[in-house]
């Protein structure tokens, strides 16, 4: 396991008179030590505050096991130079929250674009929980260099564990956000109820979000408009922001996607992801939801298939078109890139796999966000893809007409396509029906029909 | 003597000091030498259930000097404490390397918290580094407050009384009280102690302070700053309840009041009522206090969901509205979302009160306006009241409650099929509410071609099925596909390239499920496929032989009427199946079918099964048993007995001419069981099948004339009466509630199916009670009463089942009728703790009142029941009903009628009476139907003197009038019905 050393050149603040408050985010890494985005004021100091609190609180947080040991790893703080955003991913791999803090929201500069970890200590959450509108609040993301230079040196280091599984699961959010539809838009009140309310269900087992006039309810069965839910309590991190929520959003997979590709038992149901997204002025926090509560999203591999297919040189072009954007729409792009629409949504994909951009759901399209660690090769990123490309290079997958034969180790394992599905005879896919993403057997399999082909 | 042995003298002699010297005065290296003996020898001298504190102490100090960290860990004699001086002379004559290591691990591993106090003593001398980690904090907490506070049951604890003076002594070292102070900045070290009510913390904090050993001031402070520093609510608890137990004066909270302002506003609860008590106490004591920020408390509290808290807020709202008006009023808006009824009327009422006083009414009537929609329909009047703007009437019934269009659709039914959905004397001019429908099991068109299952003729596609099975992500159908298939297939594919991951994976099975029983029949059938092994006599089902004890249980009363004598040798694996002897639980009836396919496939012979549904529920056209009968009767095979009994329990209604005369010209014995289930004679031999035959006569299988939906039929309902209950509860005093729902559950004159009702779930997993929902399709009502028998006898545990769900969700299908047993499964999972089978319950609710299933009265009955027999809460119930309730209009009748029902058959006033009240105000509000029972009127007008809540909620209830010339519940309930018709009617015209 590898590990990330958050080196911020000293801790972050809060400060100020009974007459302002100000927040100073330290940052580490990205495209610079100590990079600085932002300093002007936030004009709703007391969400900013509490929101900051969230995504603190979902670092920090194991929804799963929640008794294991586990450090968490910092946030971090994404500018496109017209939007801030904070992003976290809990320990446990199967929440991840972000806050987008928009233009309109803040009165200051943006003074640089990147995205960097940032630094929210136990002293700076005693600080925030304290913050209200009664103050003007000066929110600083990064210190500039002069006031680097002035500072005393004391530099604030942290070793923290950094395993590839939670990498991928932060990539991997970017993959599941990006299949999600609208389900439903949801008014203040009806959202401040479900808030309050869905966290407090004790219900052992997923369900549906149904909708009733006064809120929402929980479910056995499946609708369209419903969404799926597991593990409500992991909602209860919103609970500070419920009494400033102006509406509600909910995204879910389209319906289409909801029986589970691979045709699970029909008395099963297939779990998917959902995401949930508090509505407020200038301002809006995305809570994603793993399908289970003990599913952290690393496993999910809806990225594989996109990875499996894309070319290096189309990834490496759509790398170069990067430079800060907050919204980017593949499609327009596909010239540029001299691919068609789809191949250039499937690119963007394998780049958010890769870590490189993130998917805002509000806009439906992608924004730019480097994560700040060092990258490896995609394909340790993604065992499964590796495996699949070792069986392949060993000539392990052999074709009978439409069905392939791939071996691994002392088991042949058969793989053939069932309207438009590939389906095998593996344990794994047994297990999950496709529900989270090809087994190696399958995309081994795409992989040595697409090099006959070519 | 050797250093060991001079030590285990001096811990016999329970001497420290002794110790002490002789470590000193060692060098590391005999030190060392003397670790491994020393333990040894502590064996004998130290009794591991003898407690000898003293010289476990001792023994202790010992080890500390002779052992590295790693090993230290090992020994598990810290329950008493280490003597600490002599261990910090020990401690410092070891190398420094092996100090350090120690004391880190003393500040750092759990396992070691006892020598915290020698690590502390070091620290406190600058000789090491003193680290701020939550384990260290821990480790002062647990110092500060006693070693041995997390086991109170030693009888070597002191009282609390000694416990709070040891706690008071350790900390006048004001060492010590900066630790505690230093500790409480660290979150999980605090959730130990905010839970740990084993000891009065807060009581031996408060005399502390008292005595002057810690500062009153600075534990005042820190009872603030712990609520603002963003712990969970679980790690803050004990700020709160020590700052009630210090009773901070007023000066104390004059001088406090702008950091009880911010606490105010922080999330957790107990926060929030510390601010506004304190906040309150400032007003009453002539302060002024800022009417924005106390206004700002109150929102939060009543954001929240407890009703206690966001009462205390509106009373504080109260007095601030005095003062500042605008402020308290928006703060009153956040109670207008409260989840409870009761708090969204005060808040309302609150607003009401003082829209006068604010500056700007309008926009106030505006943002009550955005919290229109969370708003309980009872309170929609006052909420138009407060506004200004009139409600809007009922939602649109939509184009199915349209008279016209309901006349038409009745039109095009023919009265057959009206009378299955039960609407036989329906007039759409002048709709009323119809009866539920009752139907049998067979009335749908189950034979339907929508329904019919497909058969697994692919080799990979076996495989893979077979390999999910192992997965277990497999359905019940699902199961008698795959048996099917490798019956066919399995004796020509076992070579092919896709068993071959069957082979792996079953391996995995057999490493992962050790001797685990289910998975026994598939390794079984594995062994049989892959390498014609025949299933061998095994001693499975160990398990289950708990609870069967020799007693008689579903499948096997159904087929024989007997239990062998050594049934419960048998399942104890003393004796090893022969493949002769009945089976006794649906799972183990399906276990030996797969032992029957075992068979075949170890002889490499291939065959179709008899037994394989054709349809969904587990049903078989009888055309497709007669080809399968006469098909084995040409290739010379004989039936399997167990799959030949199932075949019979699963023949379906629908005979086509002649299939009679076929089946007993076939000649065999199941054959001509067959015929007789279907209606001629035909001599059976077999003891088994006959009583398959016998059984789904008994059970009401009409004779094979009838074809599904040919002719009106309806099931007559088995009466729900008390004497019936009564007279089970006579036959077995000393299981009451069992036998109460026997008797719901169960026809009087077959009082023996509430214990096969019971046994049916115990034990079965997802798959299997899948699977046994499809080995008896003519009595689903058997899964309601399963539920309820084994539900009802806990329920207030939080806890329930796979087979529990699987049963009850089976019910959801509209084309399954609900008996008595299923309404006995449906209100005990409607009043169990468990929110996740609470959730089908009410799904299945929302889908018998759909379609006209539901009958009100039996449930509400049923709800009564409970509570008259003192075993189930109102509230419960009240709230899965009110969810149920915000359905639709028809759904909100519905629960109306259920309460109606209910109250009028309460014998007893349960304490949580209010919320059936409410939750038929609320529904007959929606629905706009008022309390129209005569029973329910009669005990309301009992209940409606006086000045209680009850009472009060009595009278409205009373007074609450019914819109007649609103007609969209009726229309709704008429439409329902009908879609069932149609779709029946659809189906129907498949079936050949």
């Amino acid at each position: 396991m590898r590990e990330v050393t958050y080196r911020y050149v000293a801790p972050s603040t809060v400060s100020g008179t009974a007459d302002e408050r100000a927040v100073m985010l330290a940052t580490a890494g990205g495209r610079s030590a100590n990079p600085a985005f932002f300093s002007g004021f936030a004009e709703q100091p007391t969400l900013t505050a509490r929101a900051l609190l969230t995504i603190a609180e979902v670092a920090r947080t194991r929804y799963f096991d929640p008794g294991a040991a586990s450090r968490s790893r910092d946030p971090v703080v994404t500018s496109n130079m017209d939007v801030l955003r904070f992003e976290s991913l809990s320990a446990c791999n199967g929440v991840y929250a972000r806050f987008d803090l928009e233009a309109d929201a803040v009165d200051g500069t943006f003074l640089n674009w990147g995205t960097t970890n940032v630094d929210l200590n136990n002293p700076m959450r005693t600080a925030l929980a304290g913050i209200t509108d009664a103050e003007p609040l000066r929110l600083t993301v990064g210190r500039d260099e002069l006031t680097v230079d002035t500072l005393d040196g004391t530099v604030v280091e942290r070793r923290v564990p950094l395993p590839d599984r939670w990498v991928r699961g932060f990539a991997e959010v970017t993959v599941a956000a990006g299949a999600m539809m609208p389900i439903r838009a949801v008014a203040a009140g009806p959202a401040r109820r479900i808030l309050r309310e869905l966290p407090r269900l004790r219900a052992k087992r997923p369900g549906w979000v149904t909708w009733t006039p006064q809120g929402a309810r929980l479910t056995s069965t499946p609708h369209d408009t419903a969404v799926f839910l597991a593990g409500p309590q992991r909602l209860g991190s919103v609970g500070r922001l419920i009494p400033l929520v102006q509406g509600l959003r909910l995204y879910a997979p389209p319906p289409a996607h909801r029986a589970g590709v691979g045709g699970r038992a029909s008395s099963q149901r297939a779990a998917q992801p959902s995401a949930w997204e508090l509505v407020f002025d200038g301002a809006r926090l995305v809570l994603v939801l793993s399908p289970e509560v003990y599913r952290g999203f690393s496993g999910e591999g809806g990225i594989l298939t996109a990875l499996a297919h894309t070319d290096p040189d189309d990834l490496a072009a759509a790398a170069r078109l990067l430079h800060g954007q907050s919204m980017i729409d593949p499609a327009p792009l596909a010239d540029e890139l001299s691919v068609d629409p789809s191949t250039a949504w499937s690119v963007f994909h394998a780049l958010g796999g890769a870590g490189r951009v993130g998917f805002d759901l509000a806009s439906g399209g992608f924004f730019h966000r480097d994560l700040p660690f060092e990258r490896r090769a995609l394909d340790e990123l993604q065992p499964r893809l590796g495996d699949a490309r070792e069986l392949v290079a060993a000539g392990a997958v052999t074709f009978d007409g439409a069905s392939a034969s791939v071996r691994s180790g002392d088991t042949r394992y058969l793989v053939r396509r069932d309207a438009d599905v590939s389906r095998c005879t593996c344990p794994w896919f047994a297990k999950h029906r496709g529900e989270r993403g090809p087994c190696k057997h399958v995309i081994a399999a795409d992989l040595a029909r697409a090099e006959v082909h070519s | 003597m050797s250093l060991d042995r001079r030590l285990v003298d001096a811990i016999v002699a329970e001497d420290p000091e002794q110790v002490r010297d002789l470590l000193t005065a060692a060098t590391e290296k005999q030190r060392r030498a003397a670790d491994d003996p020393l333990r040894d020898e502590l064996q004998h001298v130290i009794p591991p259930r003898d407690p000898l504190p003293e010289r476990r102490r001792t023994a202790l100090l010992a080890i500390l000097g002779t052992s590295t960290s790693k090993t230290l860990r090992a020994f598990h004699l810290a329950r008493f404490g280490i003597p600490v001086p002599p261990a910090v002379a020990v401690l410092e004559a070891r190398p420094a390397a092996i100090r350090s290591a120690m004391l880190k691990a003393a500040t750092s591993d759990v396992l070691l918290r006892w020598l915290w106090p020698v690590a502390f003593d070091f620290i406190r001398r600058d000789q090491f580094t003193r680290p701020d980690t939550a384990e260290y904090a821990e480790g002062a907490l647990g110092h500060v407050f006693g070693v041995d506070w997390r086991w109170p049951m030693d009888r070597s604890n002191p009282t609390d009384e000694q416990w709070i003076d040891g706690v008071r002594e350790r900390l006048s070292d004001p060492d010590l009280a900066d630790e505690l102070f230093a500790a409480f900045r660290h979150e999980e070290p605090l959730v130990g102690l905010s839970t740990a009510r084993r000891r009065p913390v807060e009581a031996a904090l408060v005399r502390a302070a008292g005595d002057g050993a810690i500062q009153r001031s600075r534990l005042l402070d820190e009872c603030l700053d712990g609520h603002l520093r963003d712990f969970r609510p679980s790690a803050t608890r004990m700020f709160a309840r020590l700052w009630d137990e210090l009773a901070p004066t007023h000066d104390e909270l004059v001088a406090r009041q702008h950091r009880i302002t911010r606490v105010g506003s922080a999330q957790d609860p107990g926060a929030q009522l510390l601010a506004l008590t304190a906040l309150g106490a400032l007003l009453d004591g002539g302060e002024t206090v800022d009417p924005a920020q106390a206004s700002a408390v109150a929102a939060a509290a009543l954001s929240g969901t407890t009703k206690k808290l966001a009462t205390s807020a509106l009373r504080f709202l109260d007095r601030l509205a005095t003062i500042g008006p605008d402020p308290a009023v928006t703060a009153a808006l956040s109670g207008v979302g409260h989840p409870r009824a009761d708090v969204q009327e005060a808040s309302l009422a609150f607003v009401e009160r003082n829209l006068s006083r604010v500056s700007d009414p309008l926009t106030v009537r505006q943002d009550v306006l955005a919290w229109a929609d969370a708003v309980e329909p009872q309170l929609r009047a006052l909420l138009d009241d407060v506004t200004g703007i009139a409600a809007t009437g009922n939602e649109p019934v939509g184009p199915d409650g349209d008279r016209r269009e309901i006349a038409r659709r009745v039109a095009a039914l023919s009265a057959p099929q009206l009378a299955d959905a039960g609407l036989h004397d329906i007039d759409p001019t002048v709709p009323t509410l119809p009866p539920p429908v009752t139907f049998d099991p067979w009335s749908p068109p189950v034979l339907s071609p929508q329904r019919a299952t497909t058969r697994i003729d692919d080799p990979a596609e076996l495989a893979e099925a077979v390999v999910a099975w192992m997965a277990g992500s497999v359905d019940g159908i699902d199961v008698e596909r795959i048996l099917d298939g490798l019956a066919r297939l399995g004796a020509a594919s076992a070579g092919t390239a896709a068993a071959s991951a069957v082979r792996t994976q079953r391996e995995r099975l057999r490493e992962t499920s050790g001797t685990f029983a289910d998975a026994t029949p598939i390794v079984w059938l594995a062994d049989a496929w892959l390498d014609r092994r025949p299933p061998q006599p095994l001693p499975f089902v160990r398990r289950r032989a708990r609870w069967f004890g020799g007693r008689a249980d579903v499948v096997g009363d159904l087929v024989k009427p007997r239990v062998p004598s050594n049934a419960r040798r048998y399942w104890l694996g003393l004796t090893a199946y022969d493949g002769t002897r009945f089976p006794a639980h649906p799972a183990a009836f399906g276990a030996v079918r797969m032992w029957e396919v075992a068979h075949h496939l170890a002889e490499g012979q291939s065959r179709q099964l008899l037994a394989t549904p054709t349809h969904r529920g587990g049903w078989i056209a009888p055309a497709d048993l007669c080809h399968r009968l006469e098909e084995m009767q040409r290739r010379r095979l004989t039936p399997d007995r167990f799959d030949a009994v199932q075949a019979l329990l699963r023949i379906a209604p629908g005979v086509a001419d002649g299939l009679g005369d076929r089946l007993v010209a076939v000649g065999t014995d199941p054959a001509r069981a067959a015929a007789s289930i279907l209606g001629h004679h035909a001599r059976v031999r077999d003891e088994g099948l006959q009583r398959a035959a016998r059984i789904r006569v008994d059970l009401g299988l009409p004779a094979a004339s009838r074809r599904p939906g040919s002719q009106p039929h309806h099931a007559p309902q088995h009466a729900l009466r008390w004497p019936d209950i009564a007279d089970a509860g006579e036959r077995r005093r000393d299981d009451p509630v069992g036998i109460l729902l026997t008797a719901l559950a169960t026809p009087p004159d077959e009082i023996r199916w509430w214990h096969d009702a019971n046994v049916l779930l115990a034990g079965a997993d997802h798959t299997a009670m899948s699977r046994a929902t499809t080995a008896l399709p003519r009595f689903p009502d058997l899964y309601g009463a399963a539920v309820a028998t084994t539900v009802a006898f806990d329920l207030g545990a939080n806890r329930s089942s796979d087979a529990d769900h699987v049963a009850l969700a089976t019910l959801i299908d509209p084309d399954v009728p609900l008996g008595p047993g299923a309404h006995a499964g449906l209100a005990i999972a409607l009043t169990a703790r468990n929110e996740t089978l609470a959730t089908v319950a009410a799904d299945l609710t929302i889908a018998a009142i759909d379609d006209g299933r539901l009958d009100h009265v039996v449930l509400g009955e049923l709800l009564a029941t409970l509570v008259n027999e003192g075993v189930g809460l109102l509230s419960r119930p009240a709230s899965r009903l009110s969810n149920v309730a915000e359905h639709s209009l028809l759904h909100a009748d519905a629960v109306r009628r259920v309460w109606m029902t209910t109250l009028a058959a309460l014998e007893t006033l349960p304490r949580d009476l209010h919320a059936p009240l409410e939750g038929l105000l609320a529904a007959g509000t929606r629905c706009q139907r008022g309390v129209d029972d005569d029973g329910a009127r009669s005990f309301l007008e009992q209940l409606a003197t006086g000045n209680s809540k009850r009472a009060s909620l009595a009278r409205t209830l009373l007074e609450l009038p019914t819109v007649w010339d609103d007609v969209a519940p009726e229309l709704l309930a008429i439409a329902g019905r009908l879609t069932r018709a149609e779709r029946w009617a659809a189906q129907l015209a498949g079936v050949t």
